[in-house]
C-alpha cells in the first residue's frame, strides 16, 4: 500500500506542481502583447482553438512595419551566411504591443541590446534576393527570418462568440515573460480588449 | 434450439448408439442442461443490458462535461483529474488483491490509470496553452508511468509504457529541433525499428506482458508487407534520410537480430524472425536513398521486393504451423493472397479491358481464393495433428 501511495503522490504532485508553476508565472511575470494573424480551425479531437500565428513569425527586413533592422541580423549572423537553430529574440514596444527587434545567440550577453524582453525561439535566418508577390517573382533584397516562439494554439470554448473574424486586424495575445524561455500565453485580445483567458 | 443444445443432442445420439444412456436418464440430463442454458442466456442478456446502460450513462456524462468545459474552473478540472487518478490507482491495486482469480479487472484499471496520466498532461497543456513541442508531453507521460511498472505490479503498465515510448520516439523523429530528426522516412527502417526497440526495452520491465510481442509482431508483419507490396507495385519512394535516427535503427537491429524472443512473437522461431527483418530491409539496402528507374540495382530491388513479400508469408506460415499458432497461419495466408492479387493486377492490370477479361479475372481470383483456403485448412489440420 505504501508503494501505491508513493506512486499516486508522485504522479499527482508532478502534474499539479507543473500547473502550479504555470500559475506562479501567470501571477508574477511581467506581461506584454504580441500582434497576431490568427486562424480559427476546429478539430474533433482538440476542439476549438486559434492558431495564433504571430505577425513576426515570418519577417523580411526592410519592409514597412518591420522593427528588426537588416544591420541587427547581419551582426547576429557574424561570419555565417545563414542560421538554423535556437536563439534569443528581443521584443521592443510599438504602440502598446511588442515586436521582434533584436536577435542574440543563446550565450550572448544581452546588456546594451535594444530588446526589452528576451525570449527563446527557433530561428531560421537567410538572405533572400527575390520574393513572390501576386504570382510573380520580384526583386526584394533582405534577410528572411522565421521565428518560432512556441505560440501555436490558444484553446477557445466551443460556444465562444468572437468579436470579429480571425482575418480582421487587431488580434493580439498577451504573454507572460519567462526570461530565456518561450513566452507563456495568457489572454487573447482584440483591439486591446480581452476576449478570452485570464 | 440453441447451439449448445444442438451439440448436446448430437452427443446424446452418439451415446444412445453406444448404449451409454437410457431414455429416462437422457430426459433428466436434457432437462438439467436446458435449465443451465436458460440461466446462462439470461445472465448474458443481463450483462449486455447492464453494459449498454453504463456505456450510455458514461457517454451522457462525457457529453455534459464537454459541453460545459469552458465554464468549469481550472482548479476544479485539475482537482477532478487528481481524484480520479488516485481512484484508478487504488482500484488497480485493491481489485487485484480482492479478486485474485479475475486479474483482468485490476489490469483494466491499471491501463486506465496509465492513460489518465496522459489525460492530465493534455489538461495542463490545454489550460495553459502549452503545445509547442508534443514529444515533451509524451516523454513526461513515460517518466510518470514508468515507476508504476515497479510499484503497481500490473502487466497493463507495460502496455502503457510501450505505447508512450513508441509514440515519443515517433514524434521525436519528426521534430525539427530533435537530435533524432529524420527528414525523409519513406521506407521500412523506422517503421520497424521504433516498435521493435520499444518492445525490446519494455521486455526488461519487472512485469512484462508477453502479448505485447504479438502486437509488435502484427505491426512488423503488416508494415513489412505494406512496404514490399507498395514498393513492388508503384516503385515510387522519395529520398530516405534518417539523420541521427540511424541510432534507433541500429539499436533496434541489435535487439531484433540478437534477441528476437524479447520483441517478436513466440510463433516466429529465431530464424524466421531474423529472416523477416533482414529480407524486408534488403530492397532498401540495395536501393540506397531513392529509386532510380534506370539503375540495374534498383530494378533488382523491385524484383526482390516481389519475391520477398511472398517468401515472408510462406516463412511465417511454416513457423506458425510448427508453433501451433492458428492466427499467424491465417495472417500468413492473408499476406500470400494480398501478394498474389497485387502482383496479378500489377502485371496484367493494363490489359484488363472489356467484360470478358474482367469476368476471367473474377474466376481466376475465385480459384486462387479457393486454392489458398484449401491450403490453409490443410495447414491447420496438420497443425492440430502435430
Amino acid at each position: 500500500m505504501k508503494r501505491l501511495i508513493g506512486l499516486a503522490v508522485f504522479q499527482v504532485v508532478v502534474l499539479l506542481g507543473w500547473a502550479a508553476q504555470n500559475e506562479y508565472v501567470r501571477a508574477t511575470a511581467p506581461t506584454f502583447r504580441i500582434p497576431l494573424q490568427p486562424r480559427d480551425p476546429y478539430d474533433v479531437l482538440r476542439g476549438r482553438y486559434f492558431i495564433l500565428n504571430p505577425s513576426d513569425a515570418a519577417i523580411k527586413t526592410g519592409l514597412d512595419g518591420v522593427l528588426l533592422p537588416a544591420e541587427e541580423v547581419k551582426r547576429f549572423l557574424g561570419t555565417d551566411v545563414a542560421f538554423v537553430g535556437t536563439a534569443l529574440v528581443g521584443f521592443c514596444p510599438q504602440e502598446q504591443r511588442h515586436r521582434v527587434c533584436a536577435l542574440a545567440r543563446s550565450k550572448e550577453p544581452l546588456s546594451g541590446k535594444p530588446g526589452q524582453y528576451w525570449s527563446r525561439a527557433g530561428l531560421t535566418v537567410r538572405w533572400e534576393d527575390r520574393t513572390w508577390r501576386a504570382g510573380k517573382e520580384v526583386p526584394e533584397p533582405g534577410y528572411r527570418v522565421h521565428v518560432d516562439l512556441g505560440l501555436d494554439r490558444f484553446f477557445l470554448p466551443n460556444r465562444a462568440v468572437l468579436p470579429a473574424r480571425e482575418n480582421e486586424p487587431g488580434w493580439e495575445v498577451e504573454v507572460c515573460h519567462r526570461p530565456g524561455l518561450t513566452p507563456l500565453p495568457r489572454r487573447l485580445l482584440f483591439k486591446g480588449q480581452p476576449v478570452f483567458g485570464d | 434450439m440453441s447451439r449448445e443444445l444442438k451439440v448436446l443432442e448430437r452427443h446424446f445420439r452418439h451415446w444412445r448408439a453406444k448404449g451409454l444412456v437410457g431414455p429416462e436418464q437422457e430426459t433428466d440430463l436434457k432437462q438439467a442442461s436446458a435449465e443451465l442454458v436458460r440461466s446462462s442466456t439470461s445472465s448474458v442478456v443481463r450483462i449486455a443490458l447492464g453494459g449498454l446502460g453504463a456505456g450510455l450513462l458514461l457517454a451522457g456524462l462525457v457529453l455534459i462535461v464537454a459541453e460545459n468545459w469552458g465554464a468549469i474552473p481550472r482548479y476544479a478540472k485539475l482537482g477532478c483529474w487528481a481524484a480520479l487518478q488516485v481512484g484508478f490507482l487504488y482500484l488497480a491495486h485493491w481489485l487485484g488483491e480482492r479478486f485474485e482469480d479475475r486479474p483482468y479487472l485490476a489490469e483494466a484499471f491499471a491501463l486506465l490509470a496509465g492513460g489518465w496520466v496522459l489525460g492530465g498532461i493534455a489538461l495542463v497543456s490545454q489550460i495553459y496553452h502549452l503545445d509547442s513541442r508534443p514529444p515533451n508531453g509524451v516523454w513526461l507521460w513515460l517518466a510518470l508511468v514508468l515507476p508504476a511498472a515497479w510499484l503497481l505490479a500490473r502487466r497493463a503498465t507495460a502496455a502503457v509504457v510501450l505505447t508512450a515510448l513508441t509514440v515519443a520516439l515517433a514524434l521525436e523523429v519528426g521534430e525539427a529541433d530533435s537530435w533524432l530528426r529524420a527528414t525523409r522516412v519513406d521506407s521500412p527502417w523506422l517503421f520497424l525499428a521504433i516498435p521493435i526497440l520499444a518492445a525490446g526495452l519494455v521486455s526488461w520491465l519487472p512485469h512484462p506482458a508477453a502479448w505485447l510481442r504479438e502486437w509488435v509482431g502484427s505491426w512488423v508483419f503488416a508494415a513489412s508487407n505494406f512496404f514490399l507490396l507498395v514498393f513492388g507495385a508503384v516503385q515510387e519512394f522519395d529520398h530516405t534520410s534518417l539523420g541521427n535516427a540511424w541510432f534507433l535503427v541500429a539499436s533496434a537491429g541489435l535487439l531484433g537480430f540478437g534477441l528476437p524472443a524479447r520483441c517478436l512473437p513466440r510463433a516466429w522461431d529465431g530464424l524466421t524472425s531474423r529472416l523477416l527483418l533482414a529480407l524486408t530491409l534488403v530492397p532498401w539496402a540495395i536501393l540506397g536513398s531513392q529509386y532510380d528507374a534506370g539503375a540495374p540495382s534498383d530494378t533488382l530491388a523491385v524484383g526482390l521486393a516481389w519475391v520477398i513479400q511472398l517468401g515472408l508469408a510462406v516463412l511465417v506460415i511454416r513457423s506458425a504451423a510448427q508453433a501451433a499458432a492458428s492466427s499467424w497461419v491465417n495472417a500468413g495466408y492473408l499476406a500470400l493472397l494480398a501478394g498474389i492479387v497485387t502482383r496479378y493486377f500489377d502485371f496484367f492490370g493494363e490489359y484488363l479491358e472489356g467484360g470478358t477479361a474482367l469476368a476471367a479475372t473474377g474466376v481466376l481470383l475465385l480459384f486462387i481464393l479457393y486454392s489458398l483456403e484449401k491450403a490453409r485448412r490443410r495447414t491447420l489440420r496438420k497443425e492440430a495433428l502435430a
